[in-house]
């Protein structure tokens, strides 16, 4: 073909038309149109494996709450912020108006009108007071009784049957009566009042918490273990229970008698897919919309310039990762080593190393995002190697000479395992320490570090069951408390833990929070090293999954009745 | 024949008991029970009621007896950590997936192990016989792992063809039974490469073993044709060696892959059993226990039947 065709008229047209295409296809200009829904409003989730109960008084595992949240709903929840709102309640009860009586021993909470169980039947006050009852049964054994003992009689009615050591017998006539004086009772159809032993700065908390929810007597009564099955259960959250395929998936529907508004979404399906990069490659195949991603893949979604970057949303923990001290077991039981400890990682290498940078440094205890938070606690224990070793000196071990053999116990899991190497080099070449790890299996931990204490230090990490700090503070380090597996105690750390429990005044009562978390991290009761934040990727035509530092497993388990998917041609914004 | 059988089957009894004292006892020697705490915070009375409820604070040896008691009776328990559902029950539902895909995957190792290795003995030292045991060695070597996560990225991900898991009995090929093929294809290779290389190498070895006998000498002198002096003559004999390894290939594939059925997510008891001991699910280890147990042996029987019927030089007394 000759040149002078080529240069054609009708080529330069053609030309000129393709330019145009191009131009209209980038169309900068143009504002983005809003996504349109979809036809199919499914939304396909994962968990990683199959809940050992969805019980919400047996529950305490967080994935198991993830499906616990969208089945039933409490008196109180929590908001995008992860501040408690009323879901079941009307509103919020105060001194003002009249909710808590003045000495604030006494909680009249109204339940809103129309409230309803998934098989339309009223939902009621007494439901209510079956279910606390319920939560404290000394025969179910709860995980999350201990929650409520500042409620009047609940500790006497759970410790109905004493200990191993000191067994008791009640007579079922005994038990009854136990189990009518928990101060818990229904004023009429719609208000439930609590009575509590002690003003409680947490207990909306408490009754925000899944063990808190609403369980259908006669259906429990009907069917026993198996009233959580799908064709059972009944439940008065926004979705129900369409099908629960035993180590396959669960499958949830909009709850037709959901008080709130109705959910988007048709229905929710959520696979148990065991293994990390299985599930990361159902995510690439399109097969589920939303995964945490696996420890592997984080540098991958973390490049700039991967598609998975903008998928990728990255939401902060209410969890901190730290060096357990068990403050008994020497050399530990010396405050400058613990201090020395508390200067001798490098938490930046950490998080950059072992995270891949999926971590916040903190030195002090309580995570951002919740009352108590203060960045300056602990900041004394910036990573310094040189005043490890003075410490170290001081303790009497002069460059780790004469140091006794410390031993880390964790879980054995390939997270741990890198976190393992890195804190024992850390440990060799910062301060001369030699340590050594044991890995060991979830249960033989379980049994060692949380039961018997028999550990020196560990890496563990504590999460928030409520955004308050009565659960990071006198739980866990209370000389007195049943949970202080690091066996720390100072009598002005508990004399402080009392005082706030104690105020009603919300500002004095987190001061004394604030001396209380001072205090105990001066002390090096254990060593922070990070919060966790998570790394999720979203599809993109998933839209409104409302992601809190307080989900479980399941991101935007809080509020997925406002999650919708949209259509696919419209999901995609504009460059 | 059949007093061999009747005596196999006599044997049972003991060997169950044997196999459940052994659990039973490494069961409460290890650390860890299946309550014990798995966070800060489960306060011991917690604890100790969930022993009592599930009679973990009587002596060792009186939760044995009760174990027996219960078991020769054909109760195997409950599950402690799967909402008190019956031991029995659980693993039933599970073991129809676990041994489907077994039998599939026993399908496959053995008619393209089987297939490979006579293909490469007829052809020896010539392309089908270094390209069969190329085959072989690759799936010999390459981990169930990387194999499977390999065709999972290969099929499922990019090509999109195949999923990345899941086993729905319910819309399946044969409901109940068959899942879709779809689901079926990836698993099943996966779990069959290692058979099917091993199968090939013994029946590539025992091929030529038979194919140099005087007796085919014979038959070919007699005038049969290539094909006849092998179908008739010399695979018969040379399936002998090939059974040795199927009987106990198919009680490990019955038994369950832990590792596959971890990947595809499949809800079958190799995971369970595995999945049982972390837990320290004392009830449902027990009864997994006796079950492998029986499955095992009853394996072995066939197997070791079949042989009697394969080789008329066998004869048990």
């Amino acid at each position: 073909m000759d040149i002078k065709r080529l240069a054609s008229w009708r080529s330069l047209l053609l030309g000129l038309a393709v330019l145009g295409l191009v131009a209209a296809a980038c169309g900068g200009n143009e504002p983005p149109k809003p996504p349109g829904p979809a036809e199919e409003q499914v939304l396909r989730l994962r968990l990683q494996a199959e809940p050992k109960t969805i019980d919400p008084h047996l529950s305490n595992v967080i994935s198991e709450a993830s499906l616990i949240k969208p089945l039933f709903a409490g008196l109180f929840t929590y908001d995008e912020g992860a501040k408690i709102v009323p879901n079941l309640a009307t509103e919020l009860p105060t001194v003002a108006n009249g909710g808590v009586s003045a000495d604030g021993l006494t909680y009249s909470i109204k339940i809103r009108d129309g409230a309803k169980w998934s098989d339309g039947k009223a939902l009621t006050a007494s439901d209510f007071v079956y279910s606390l009852q319920r939560a404290l049964d000394p025969e179910l054994a709860g995980p999350y009784a201990s929650s409520y003992y500042s409620i009047v009689g609940a500790r006497d009615y759970n410790k109905a049957f004493g200990s191993t050591k000191s067994p008791k017998t009640p007579t079922a006539a005994e038990l009854e009566s136990l189990r009518e004086g928990v101060g818990v009772s229904a004023s009429g159809e719609s208000t439930v009042v609590y009575q509590l032993t002690q003003p409680t700065p947490s207990f909306l908390n408490h009754l925000a918490l899944w063990t808190a929810f609403p369980v259908r007597q006669d259906v429990i009564e009907e069917h026993g273990a198996n009233w959580t099955e799908a064709e059972n259960i009944v439940g008065n959250g926004a979705f129900v229970l369409a099908e629960w395929s035993h180590d396959l998936r669960v499958v949830f529907e909009p709850n037709q008698y959901w008080h709130g508004e109705a959910a988007k979404l048709s229905q929710i399906t959520v696979q148990f897919i065991g293994d990390d990069a299985a599930a990361f490659a159902a995510y690439q195949a399109g097969e589920i919309d939303s995964v945490i991603v696996p420890a592997a893949n984080r540098r991958q979604v973390s490049d700039v310039n991967s598609t998975l970057f903008e998928e990728l949303v990255i939401e902060p923990d209410l969890r901190t990762f730290a060096v357990f001290i068990n403050n008994q077991a020497a050399p530990f039981n010396n405050k400058l080593v613990r201090q020395a400890l508390g200067h001798a990682i490098d938490r930046n290498a950490y998080v950059e190393g072992v995270l891949q940078g999926a971590g916040i440094t903190t030195t002090s205890w309580i995570p951002a995002g919740m009352p108590g938070h203060d960045a300056s606690i602990g900041s004394q224990y910036e990573f310094d190697a040189s005043k490890a070793k003075d410490l170290l000196a001081q303790a009497g071990y002069v460059d780790g000479e004469g140091f006794p053999k410390v031993t880390f116990v964790m879980v054995n899991s390939e997270s741990n395992r890198i976190a393992g190497q890195f804190v024992q080099s850390q440990l060799k070449e910062n301060v001369g320490i030699v340590s050594e790890f044991e890995y060991i299996d979830g249960k033989a931990y379980g049994q060692r570090v949380f039961g018997e204490r028999d550990y020196q230090v560990t890496i563990q990490s504590w999460s928030a069951d409520w955004p308050y700090p009565d659960n990071w503070l006198p739980e866990l380090f209370g000389s007195e408390s049943s949970s202080n597996i690091f066996n720390y105690s100072n009598p002005e750390f508990d004399a402080l833990m009392a005082k706030a429990a104690a105020e009603t005044d919300d500002a004095k009562r987190l001061e004394f929070y604030g001396k209380g978390h001072k205090l105990m991290i001066d002390d090096a009761g254990l060593v922070p090293l990070y919060n966790r934040v998570s790394y999720v990727l979203v599809k993109p035509w998933v839209q409104d999954l409302v992601i809190t530092s307080l989900d479980g497993a399941i991101k935007g388990d809080y509020h997925l009745s406002q999650t919708w998917i949209a259509a696919p041609s419209t999901a995609v914004a504009a460059d | 024949m059949a007093a061999y059988v009747f005596r196999r089957i006599l044997w049972l009894g003991p060997t169950l008991l044997f196999i459940s004292l052994i659990t039973f006892a490494l069961m409460h020697a290890i650390d860890g029970g299946p309550f014990d705490p798995d966070k800060i915070g489960v306060p011991p009375e917690r604890i100790e009621a969930l022993n009592r409820k599930y009679g973990l604070d009587e002596p060792v040896w009186r939760q044995y007896v009760d174990f027996l008691a219960n078991a020769v009776q054909g109760d195997l328990g409950i599950s402690f950590q799967r909402q008190d559902k019956d031991v029995t029950a659980i693993i039933v539902s599970k073991f129809r997936v676990t041994a489907v895909l077994g039998g599939l995957t026993i399908g496959l190792a053995s008619v393209a192990g089987v297939g490979l290795g006579v293909l490469a003995a007829l052809h020896r030292n010539r392309l089908p016989d270094y390209a069969g045991v190329f085959f072989a060695s690759v799936g010999a070597a390459v981990p169930a792992f990387v194999l499977g996560i390999l065709l999972i990225y290969v099929f499922a991900v990019g090509l999109h063809w195949l999923p990345t898991g899941g086993w729905d009995l319910q819309g399946g090929m044969v409901p109940g039974w068959l899942p879709s093929w779809r689901q079926a294809i990836l698993p099943v290779i996966t779990l069959a490469a290692l058979p099917t290389a091993y199968l090939a190498r013994v029946t590539r070895a025992s091929v030529l073993d038979v194919l140099g006998q005087d007796y085919l000498r014979t038959a070919r002198a007699k005038g049969l044709s290539e094909r006849a002096v092998f179908y008739r003559h010399a695979f018969r004999n040379a399936v002998i060696p090939i059974l040795t390894v199927v009987g106990p290939l198919s009680a490990a594939l019955l038994t369950g892959s832990f590792i596959v059925e971890e990947l595809f997510s499949l809800p079958g008891t190799g995971r369970l059993f595995v999945q049982s001991v972390g837990d320290r699910d004392y009830g449902l280890i027990m009864g997994a226990t006796i079950f492998y147990g029986l499955v095992i042996a009853v394996a072995n029987l066939v197997v070791d039947v079949a042989y009697a019927a394969v080789d008329p030089r066998i004869r048990y007394s």
